[in-house]
This record gives C-alpha cells, structure tokens and sequence, in this order.
C-alpha cells in the first residue's frame, strides 16, 4: 500500500522567503560578474600584443562566463512546477549547470597546464614593446599589469561574497563558479608574474607561474567534476564542498519512528539539483494506518529541511523485502 | 565547511604576494623592461650586426656601399649607442634565422607588418606607412574603377592580387618605367619620378618595420623608441630616395 504522497500544497514551488533574499544576491552577483568580465575581456583583447600569458588571461576571461551564465538560465527553470512531460519538475536544471561548472574549470586548467609546458618546450621569448596612451609612451607592459589587477581584484571580492552565499542555498553551481572567480585572478595573477618576469628578462617566469595555477585550477575541476559525477549517481547528501554526509536521511528517519504507528523506517534521499528527492519506508505493528496520520508524518518530514521537496512515504510490511533497501545496511 | 572554503582561497594569495613583493624588490634596481639575452648590453658601444634584405629603396647593397632609407636610420641607431655597424647580405630567410639565432641583433630591408616572420621574430611598430596605388600619366583622367582596365603591376608585387580583385587586368612588368602607357600600381612616393598621378584608387598599404630578436625587451624598446622619433626623418628619406 502506498500512503497518499503529500498534497502539492504542503510542499513549498519557490526558495522559503530568507533564501530568496540570498538568491536575490546571487543573482546580482553573477550579473556582476557577467559584465565585468565582458568588460575585462575586451580590455584585455586590446592590450594582448604578443604576450601569450595575456592570451590565456583573455580565454580564462571569455571561458568563465560559462558558469554564470549556466548559473542565470538555471535559475529560470529550476522551480517550475512539474509537467505531464517532465513529472519530477525542473530541478536538475541546477545539475546541468553545475554539470558546465565542473567541466568549465577543469578545461581551463587542462589547458593552462598544456599551453604553459608547451611554452616552456619551445623556449618561446615573449616580445613586449612600447604602446602610446594619450600621447605618452609607455611600456605596454604596464598596461597590461594594469588590465589584469582590473581583470584579477574583483574577482577575489565576487568570488569571496559566493561562497557563504552557496553553502546556506546549498548551491554547488554557485559554489564552482565561487571557484572560477578564484581561478580567474589566479590566471590573471599568473600573467602579472609572467608580464613583470618577461620585462626582467625571464622568459619562462610567466610560463611557470602559468603552470602552478594551471595545476591549482585543474584540482579544482577535478574536485567539482567528481563531485558532479556522484551528484549524478544520485549520492546521498552533501554539503556544498563535498567535506562532509549530511545526516539527513538519519534524521527522517528519527522523525518517523516518533510517530506512535512507526516501527521501523529507512530512507532514501538524493540530490536533485539544489533540493533533496526521496522515499521513506516504514515498517508498522498495527493493521490498519489512517490516512490522516500517514499525511501528518509527511507534513512533519518535509519541516525537517526546506531543500526536501519530494519525499514519497510507503508503508511496507518490513524492511527485507524489497531489495531496494538494502542500500543502507551498515 | 566554511573553513575549509575559506582556507582553500588564503593559500594561494599569500603565495603570490610573496611572489610579487619578491619581484618588485628587484624592479627599482636595474633598467626595465630588460632582455631575455642581453642585446642592448652587447651592442652599445661596441657593434651592432644588421642583417640587410637586398630591396630598394629600403637596403641595397652596391659596389659595396650600403644605401637606403633603413640603411641611413641604422646607421643613426649606432650613433646613439655609440657602436659600430657590421652588415650581413643574405636573402631574408637566412638572415631572419640569423635574427632568431641571435647572430645579427637587427634585420632591415623593406620589412613589412604582415611579413609572414611575425611568430618568430619580432617586428618593430611602423616607422613608416606607404600605400601602392593606381595611377595615370600626368594629365590624363584618373578612372573610377578598375574593371576591365589593364594595370601594369611590378611582377609578382601583392599588387598584382590586389588588381584581380578589383576586376582588373594585371599587365606584370619587370620596371614600371617600362609601362609608358596605361595606368600603373605603384607606391605613391615613386610617381612623381615616374611622372604619374595618383588615382582615388588604394591597393595595398604597406606597414614598413624593422625585426629584432624574441624577448630582448630592452632592445626592442630602444629600436622602438628611436624608431618613433624618426618618423619625419623616414618620410624625407622616402621623398629623397625616391628623387634619386
């Protein structure tokens, strides 16, 4: 017998009304983000020269406005209500983004480690000459120094104001792009190294600094890409930074046999883009439940956490039965 | 959670500060932008090897004498550093590779921005621009287009390209002096000596550098700088060479 699942009333379709606020501020963020490196881009394209550690400064720049923008088109979709077409609503719009999140970083270190060696292989000496700014000439190499610090210092704040941010809406879209605003000033630090090193005569000043914040990105990616692939695998929850098991399932399960009719309960949670999808199965010693009290259970579990939004409750006559829940036997 | 988020984004930006802070230590104590090899050091007050591409005006080479407008500004570079010039005559690849080598500090001889050396030398900003254009016997009407007109063209020139494109009949010729006649592609500064004018009709501009090594900042900077000052210089070179 499956108990009736919870009336569409009980669950909330939007952000409780604290997290909107913080969304709200998300939101802003990455708009911020958005035209900030749209700007620093195209300083950086007209200061580039020959300087091949500016050129990955400027694809570093272009490549990070993937994640924001998945971050903005997810954020249209992922509280839609469910339709006939896609019953389980539009929650993994989140995974999808994360999912070009995880990828973005990781292609970006690959590549900065890739281009940095092959620099390093072909002993290439950058060449950076004079430029002209309002009639003085100047070493172009102070104005790239002065794109990247415009490139690299809002970064650290943006990325900073992320991830507080990321962590209370459980946001790991949010949470990676946090790290592409880091991997962004890191690049652009890179090629300040690399810009001050060439103009003392140290070719491979920049290709070296490339490649030691290339591996850092690439770690990154890796990290997010792995955690990706488990939220995919339908892991049980984490937090934001993968660190630690949240003890959510325990925790349902706990409330559950509170109620006076519940024996045994198990269940069974995963992440559905930025809220948690699940069954709970409980065991009972009387004959007959009341729907009412079925419900009231369901009520109380869905208090438990906001980010519950589909928690399925099913009555069963116990708890070997059913080879689906041997998941959680140790 | 948080910590650990937090310490993850701290490491790295004392890293870096310390890594610059290192760096800028050593900025206020020596030249900057400085080279990767040292050419400026090598060649002020001692010799400066210049490799020349035989093309006139620019560079050639006759009875032994060097002469032509990029000839006359390199020798004016030596005199401000005080050095002596050594030129080498070869055809460019060879002394474009002698560039990358290090073993010319210099290669002139008609040098254009979109030479294809660009990735593995690098070219100077322009000291001058000049553009090839269509032109007429003096008093004659210049057309409005090219389409079906014949065009003398230098043999071989980008000119000879750029006629086609505009529907014109390219007519190769080893001198334009030859091309008595009919319209003719040249260089703006040679018209008057070839008694044409020129028409509104602009084919081809040419960006004229000078290359110098990869990396060495320090000298590109100083050829830069020289190179920039010379500009009304060029031009008079250009205008002279032209006459004679």
């Amino acid at each position: 017998m499956t108990a009736d699942s919870s009336p569409a009333s009980v669950t909330i379709d939007r952000l409780p009304e604290d997290k909107q606020r913080l969304y709200h501020r998300a939101v802003v963020l990455q708009w911020i983000t958005l035209v900030h490196v749209t700007v620093a881009a195209v300083l950086l394209y007209l200061v580039l020269s020959g300087s091949q550690a500016m050129k990955g400064a400027w694809l570093d720049d272009l490549i990070g406005l993937i994640p924001p923008i998945a971050y903005l088109v997810a954020g249209r979709f992922d509280w839609r209500r469910p339709t006939a077409r896609f019953p389980y609503g539009y929650h993994r719009a989140q995974s999808i983004a994360f999912f070009w999140a995880a990828l973005t970083l990781l292609l970006l270190g690959v590549y900065l480690v890739g281009e940095s060696l092959l620099k390093l292989l072909h002993r290439e000496h950058p060449s950076i000459g004079m430029a002209e700014l309002f009639g003085f000439r100047l070493w172009l190499g102070w104005l790239m120094l002065g794109a990247l610090a415009f490139t690299g210092i809002p970064q650290v704040f943006l990325g900073r104001a992320k991830v507080p941010i990321a962590e209370q809406l459980n946001d790991k879209v949010l949470h990676a792009d946090a790290d592409m605003n880091k991997a962004d000033w890191l690049a652009a630090g890179a090629a300040s190294v690399g810009v001050v090193g060439i103009g003392l005569g140290l070719w491979w000043a920049d290709a070296v600094a490339a490649t030691f914040i290339g591996l850092e990105i690439t770690r990154d990616g890796v990290q997010h890409m792995r955690g990706f692939t488990w939220h995919l695998l339908g892991e049980t929850p984490r937090s934001v930074d993968y660190a630690d098991v949240l003890p959510l399932p325990e925790r349902v399960e706990s409330t559950a046999t509170e109620a006076p009719w519940v024996r045994e309960a198990r269940a069974r949670i995963r992440e559905e883009g930025r809220v948690y999808f699940g069954e709970l199965f409980v065991v009972t010693d009387r004959d007959q439940v009341e729907v009412e009290a079925v419900d009231a259970l369901s009520r109380r579990l869905y208090e438990l956490d906001w980010r519950i939004q589909d928690l399925v409750v099913t009555v069963v006559p116990s708890l070997d039965v059913d080879s689906h829940l041997k998941g959680r036997q140790g | 959670m948080r910590s650990r988020g937090r310490a993850v984004a701290r490491v790295p930006v004392r890293r870096s500060a310390a890594v610059l802070a290192a760096l800028s230590l050593l900025v206020p104590a020596c030249r900057y932008p400085r080279d990767a090899q040292g050419t400026l050091d090598e060649v002020r007050g001692a010799t400066l090897r210049v490799g020349v591409i035989d093309d006139s005006p620019w560079a050639s080479t006759r009875a032994g004498r060097h002469r032509g407008v990029e000839v006359t500004l390199v020798e004016q570079l030596a005199g401000r550093l005080d050095a002596r010039v050594e030129w080498v005559d070869g055809p460019a690849h060879e002394l474009l590779t002698a560039l990358e080598e290090h073993v010319v500090q210099l290669v002139v001889g008609g040098l254009v921005s979109d030479d294809p050396w660009g990735g593995r030398v690098t070219f100077t900003p322009p000291y001058a621009t000049t553009e090839v254009v269509v032109a007429v016997p003096r008093g004659r009407t210049a057309p409005e287009s090219l389409a079906g007109r014949e065009v003398a063209v230098e043999r071989g020139s980008p000119a000879e390209a750029a006629v086609e494109g505009r529907g014109g009949q390219p007519l190769p010729v080893d001198d334009l002096r030859d091309a008595r006649e009919g319209l003719v592609a040249a260089e703006e500064w040679q018209l008057d000596t070839l008694g044409y004018e020129p028409s509104a009709i602009r084919l081809v501009t040419h960006h004229h550098v000078m290359a110098v090594p990869k990396g060495e900042n320090a000298w590109l900077v100083e050829v830069e700088d020289f190179l920039d000052a010379s500009r009304p210089r060029a031009q008079r070179l250009i205008a002279e060479a032209a006459e004679g």
